[in-house]
Order: structure tokens, then sequence, then C-alpha cells
């Protein structure tokens, strides 16, 4: 199809479409050049630069689609394309698209495009969510209060599309360039005075640069340094002076203020929900990421959650019900019965109803004793996930971690993640050189437990509230060194943990279900045969021998730590798995031979043990056998070491539970 | 599915892609959302087939009253 010429020939003008990620630029763009570029409803789908020819009467232009950003200062490399598309490009137009029903998520990027004097159109797309929503936003008053058009779109559908068009046709005519900014009075001098020391030329408006030197913006510096240099010295001064005017970093003031300066436009223009946010939910949001009540909430929910709920419910209540009832009173006497009489060969009939039989322990320690206990974590734990807690308490832990002078980053998605098979993943991401991976591997094999084997070893605790207090303090111990450590081997340079935070909300109970269910059947699939194929084999040890053999010489590594020898089956087991040890300490308990030390030693040990045999067979692929041999041997080492002091502290201390 | 600690929406297969570094990708029953690192179990199917009838029944009653 031919395109229709301006009758004059115009220069070639430039326009770009950015926004964050997943907002639905490609769409727009797609409209805008009637070109393809790839949509989908996925965060990323843009990588690269996409350019068309802009469909629009009267305007000659190429448009141009970019990568998600959330904000002029980049972290992520598809971020910095999309800035240097902006910084360098010489742009007539930017068309800043958003969620609309996201407007408070949105506005400060929208307020630092502004601050940074581009020519802007601000269109807020998904107006069609905003609709069924029945929220509705009041264009005219942001018109005012930003001094930039807007235009409400719902790509999917094509309506708004013309009136977006119609904007750019009217930009197209005037001369556009304003001198806005949302600056807090506070920064205002501060910005005046370095921006008095800027004389080159920018691609952007000096004040904009002043800002992003007080963000510390890596590229910023870099200009001034090329185009100021006899002043960077004077401006550099004038920034260390503000900073010491802040208890935090200038970056965090910044966003807060602008943060505030969005709150009062949203409240003005927003008709719908989101007008009340400042509400209880806020104020709690904002306790729950501020280490001083932060760490006290967590504190509650833990106490609640874990202890009361997991500990005590799940792997008291419930499993006095279904194993101490269900499976001792009727299931095991009924099977031994049965199996008795089907079965006449003794060796053989122990394979399934002996003392460690596959119906007698693999199915029980699964079904009777780590089903209601990983039940009650995951219900738990679901409803953490679906109240918005999670991404709330990430930041907590980021904020403590730097507070200590430790790299959030490196550590948090990995710790909430609990996940399997993080750490191959993550080592082989982040990592650069075999030192570095080889030491993420050690702190993540010593470190993280899946959260089920987590949930199973601290229901062993709960009987003894003390020693689970004890245990929570080794652990965080333990903890802040691998932070401490990570932060040396995964030295990034990712400063700061951003993460848009969902709303807090009250759970609902299908998604509590789904995720509660959706846990149990990964963890059942992955541990059930497992459990079952533990029991065979130590049927296999147990007529060939190898089994006594290898209790035997567990034994006195058990007594070194000042267990009873019955405990050496329990950490044989956890060799296997953490869990699957753990269920064998809650045999222990049951039998009323261990003490309230005991099982804390027991616990504290098998946390620290390599999580299970698949995570041994990772790191055998990923680093060889050699390797992998000497991490385990190193956790191993470090894991009876650890149990061996805190057995002779305790006991040194003469403290029982 | 949404990721549930950045509650960004993402692509299941996509999310896949994202980790075939891991060789036990093939096997593996977390995902791991591409934005945020987090990972969460696939969502069980039957789970979900339970919460649709429910909400389909809920549904019905809501159109016959
Ligand atoms: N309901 C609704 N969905 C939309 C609208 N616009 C886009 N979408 C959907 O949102 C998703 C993201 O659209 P994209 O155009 O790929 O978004 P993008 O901003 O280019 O995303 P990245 O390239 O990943 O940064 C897709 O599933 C679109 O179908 C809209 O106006 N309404
Ligand atoms: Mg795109
Ligand atoms: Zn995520």
């Amino acid at each position: 199809m031919p395109v229709l010429e301006a009758p004059q020939a115009q220069a070639q003008k430039k326009i770009a479409l950015v926004g964050n990620p997943n907002v639905g630029k490609s769409l727009i763009f797609n409209h805008l050049s009637g070109s393809y570029a790839t949509v989908s409803n996925y965060p990323g789908t843009t990588v690269g630069v996409m350019r068309g020819k802009l469909k629009v009467q009267g305007v000659q232009a190429e448009v141009v689609d970019t990568p998600g950003m959330y904000s002029l200062i980049s972290i992520t490399e598809e971020e910095r394309v999309a800035r240097s598309i902006l910084m360098e490009g010489n742009l007539d137009l930017v068309i800043h698209v958003a969620d609309a029903k996201n407007l408070d998520r949105m506005l400060p990027f929208t307020l630092q495009l502004i601050e940074a004097g581009f020519p802007l159109i601000l269109c807020l797309n998904m107006a069609d969510e905003l609709e069924q929503r029945n929220l509705s936003i009041n264009k005219e008053e942001l018109q005012k209060e930003l001094g930039i058009p807007v235009v409400l779109t719902a790509a999917v559908t094509g309506k708004g599309i013309s009136q977006l068009k119609a904007e750019i046709q009217k930009f197209n005519q005037e001369e556009n360039q304003r001198e806005k900014d949302f600056f807090p009075d506070a920064f205002k001098s501060v910005l005046k005075e370095i921006q008095s020391n800027l004389k080159g030329t920018y691609p952007i408006q000096t004040h904009a640069i002043a800002s992003l030197l007080l963000q510390e913006d890596i590229e910023a510096v870099r200009w001034v340094k090329e185009n100021d240099s006899a002043s960077f010295h004077a401006i550099q001064e004038t920034i260390n002076h503000a900073k010491t005017l802040y208890s935090h970093s200038l970056q965090y003031e910044l966003a807060l203020s602008r943060q505030k300066e969005v709150e009062r436009i949203v409240n003005n223009v927003f008709v719908g929900e989101s007008s009340k946010r400042t509400g209880f939910a806020e104020k709690l949001s904002q306790w729950m990421m501020q280490p001083l009540t932060g760490l006290p909430i967590l504190a509650v929910v833990l106490y609640f959650g874990l202890y009361k709920f997991v500990g005590v419910f799940g792997g008291g209540t419930l499993v006095d019900l279904i194993e101490g009832g269900l499976f001792e009173g009727y299931i095991n006497p009924f099977l031994v019965n049965l199996f008795e009489k089907i079965i006449p060969w003794q060796t053989f009939r122990d394979l399934f109803t002996g003392e460690y039989g596959v119906l007698t322990l693999g199915v029980r320690y699964a079904v009777a004793l780590v089903l209601p206990i990983v039940g009650a974590f995951f219900l738990f734990f679901a409803m953490i996930e679906d109240s918005g807690y999670l991404p709330r308490l990430a930041m907590l832990v980021d904020r403590v971690f730097k507070k200590i002078g430790l790299n959030g980053r490196a550590v948090i998605p990995i710790v909430l993640g609990f996940g399997c098979d993080t750490m191959a993943t993550i080592v082989t991401r982040i990592l650069e050189t075999k030192r570095e991976r080889v030491i993420a591997t050690l702190l993540l094999a010593l470190a993280i437990p899946c959260s089920a084997q987590l949930g199973v070893i601290l229901a062993v605790l709960a009987p003894y509230p003390s020693a689970l207090l004890v245990w929570v303090g080794v652990i965080a111990l333990e903890f802040l060194f691998i932070g401490y450590l990570a932060a040396k081997a995964m030295p990034g340079e990712k400063p700061s943990f951003y993460m848009e935070l969902p709303p807090m909300r009250f759970p609902k109970i299908s998604n509590v279900f789904l995720k509660t269910m959706s846990r149990m059947e990964w963890y059942f699939k992955e541990v059930f045969p497992l459990f079952i194929f533990a029991s065979v084999l130590i049927w296999v040890g147990q007529v060939t021998g190898i089994f006594q053999f290898l209790v035997h010489s567990l034994e006195p590594v058990v007594q070194a730590l000042g267990l009873p020898k019955e405990a050496s089956v329990a950490f044989l087991f956890g060799f296997f798995r953490r869990d699957y040890g753990a269920a064998g300490l809650f045999d222990l308990n049951d039998a009323g031979i261990m003490t309230g030390v005991n099982l804390l030693v027991a616990c504290v040990t098998l946390t620290l043990f390599l999580p299970c045999v698949a995570q041994f067979l990772v790191m055998k692929k990923e680093h060889g056998m050699k390797i992998t041999l000497g991490i385990s041997a190193f956790v191993l080492v470090l894991a009876l070491g650890t149990g061996y002091v805190l057995n002779k502290l305790l006991v040194g201390i003469g403290w029982s539970f | 599915m949404r990721c549930t600690l950045c509650y960004k929406e993402f692509d299941e297969v996509e999310a896949r892609n994202h980790c075939s570094a891991c060789f036990l990708t093939s096997g593996c029953k977390m995902i791991k959302c591409p934005n945020c690192d987090y990972e969460m179990p696939v969502e069980s199917a039957w789970a979900k087939k339970v919460i649709n009838f429910f909400k389909r029944k809920k549904g019905k009653k809501h159109v016959s009253h």
C-alpha cells in the first residue's frame, strides 16, 4: 500500500513509545504503524527495538517500540535499551503508554518524563479493564495536573486509537516545549545549584540531569564528567552535602516525594476504589516494610502462622489424629494382619510391613506425618502469598540486609523461592567465574531447604518453644553469614531491589485452595516415590546387612552430638532428604527417647545438611563429581560441627527445655 | 499465570524457556517467574477444575435468581 506523502516534504520526525512492561506498547505500535511487533501477555516480550512508519495523515514520522522500563533510572539490560532511545533519539514526541487501572504505579514515570522535558503524550491504555472494574479517570483534570495531553485507549478493541492519532496530529502542528517539574521544595535549591553548574549541552533538560545526578545515575555522571568537567567537582560537593541532610538515600527520598505527589494527583482524578488507597491497608503495608515495625509484625505472623498453626495444630493435633489414631489404631494392625496371611516369608513380608516397610514406614511417613504438617504449612504459605504480604516481606528483608551492609538482591529471590532448582539456574545465570559459582552453590546447598522441609523440621521442634527459638536464632545467624558471603561472591551492581507492590487484600478462598493444592501436588509427586524408594532400599540394605552396618557406623557420630544412638537411623534418612530425616526424628520423639536439647541439636544439624539427593545430582551435573564431593563433605562437616558445638554449649551451660 | 510475588502476569511456556539452563527442567514441577525469579509450583490441573466447577455453579445460581 502506498504511503500518503504529505504535500510539502518535511523532515522525518521521530516518535517513541515507552512505558512499563506489559502495558500494551507493542499493540499500540501496531495500531500506529500498521506493522507487526510481537504482542504477548508476558512482560519483557519486546527485547529489541521495533521501528515502523507512522500511519497518521499529515505526519511524516518514524515510530519506535521499546522494551518495557519502569523508570528513567535503568536497572536491566532491556531498560537500558529503552533508555538509550530516549536519551539519544532526538525525539519529537514521546508517548508514555501506561496501564490505566494502575495509574498510581504508572504516574511516577510520567512525572520523570515530564521533568526530563520530553514532548509527551500520556496514553492510558487498558481502558476496557478500567471500565470492567467500575473505575474511571477524570481525563481533563489529569491533563490540567500534568500539563500534557492525555488519551484513554483500549488497544485490544482499538478504542481511543483515533483520539491518540488526533493528538499526534495536533502535536505535529504546535511547538511543544514546557518547563514543569514536580520536585518537592526541599530539593529545589539543591537542584538549582547543580543546574547552575551545568553549562554543556545535554539530551534532556538540565534540571532532569540534576535530578539524575542526585539519584546517582551512572550515565548522567558520565555525561557531566564529559560535558562539564570543570564544574564536576563543585557539583559533587553539592550532592555530598545534600546527602548529609537526609537519613535515606536521595534516590529513595526523591521517589518518596514523587509518590506523595502522585497520590495527590490520583486522589484528584481517580473515581472509584483506588481513590481511598491511603486507608488502613496502605498504612499496614508501610509498617510491614519498615524494619522497626516490620520485624515485630513478622514475629507475630511467624508465631501464629508457623508455630501455632503449623507446629502445634498441624504437627501436634493433626498428626496425633491421623498417625496416632488412624494409622496406629486401625490401618497398621490391619495391614500387618493381612500380610501375615498372604505372605508367609518373614523377610519378604518385612518389605511391606516390617519396621521399615514400604507401608508401615514409607506410606506412613508420607501420609500420616508429612501430609498434615506440610498441608498446614502450605495453607499458611498460600495465605501469605495471596494477601500480598510476601513482596512486602521481600522489601523488609532487603532493607534489613542493606542496613547491615549485605546485598539483599542476591539472596531474597532465592530465600523466598524456597525452590529446588533455584540453585542451578541462579548459579549459571548470575555468576561469571567458576570460583563464584562454586561458592554460590555451596551457600545454597547449605542454606535453602525447600519450604516443605522447613515446615517438617519446624513441626518437630514445636513442642519445645524455647528450643524452637534457639533454632530460629541459629538459622538466622546462618542466614546473615550466607548473606555476607553471598555479597562477597555475587557482587552484582544491582543496588536496589525494586518491586511493584500488589495491593494488600484479604486472601481469596479459591486462590488459597489452588495454591495449597498445587504445592501439595508438587510435593507429593516429588516426595512420595522417594519415600517408597527409600523403604525398598532400606529393606535391601537390611537383607544384605549394609543398613545395619551404616546405622552402626553412624552411631559414634550421633553420640558425639550427644544424641541417643537410635538417632543414627534418622540421620541416615536425612541423607536422602532433610524432611525424611525430620520425620524420623518425629518418630523418635514419640518414642520418648529424645530430650529437648537432643531434638534441637538434631534439627539444627539436619537443617544444615544437603537438602536432598536431587540437589546432589544437580551439583554433580553443574560442577562435576570432585567439586560436588568437596562441597558435600564441607557441608557435612559444617553441619555436624555446628551440632557438636551447639550440644556442648547447651550442656555446658546446663540448659534444658 | 500470575506470579505470587511480584504479581506480574506471565506465560508458562515462556517461563519454561527462561530456565532452560537448568537440566532439571524436563521433570521439574516448579516454575520460575521471569520477572523476579520467584519460584512457585505449576498450578494443579484438578484443583483448577474444582474451582471452575464451583464458580460455574455459583454463576448458574446467579442466573436463576
Ligand atoms: N484488556 C486489554 N488488554 C490489553 C490492552 N492492550 C494490550 N493488552 C494486552 O496486554 C498484553 C501485553 O501487550 P503488549 O503489547 O505485548 O505489551 P508491551 O507493553 O509491548 O509489553 P513488553 O513488550 O513486554 O514490554 C497482551 O496480552 C495484550 O493483548 C488493552 O487495551 N486492554
Ligand atoms: Mg512489547
Ligand atoms: Zn514474579
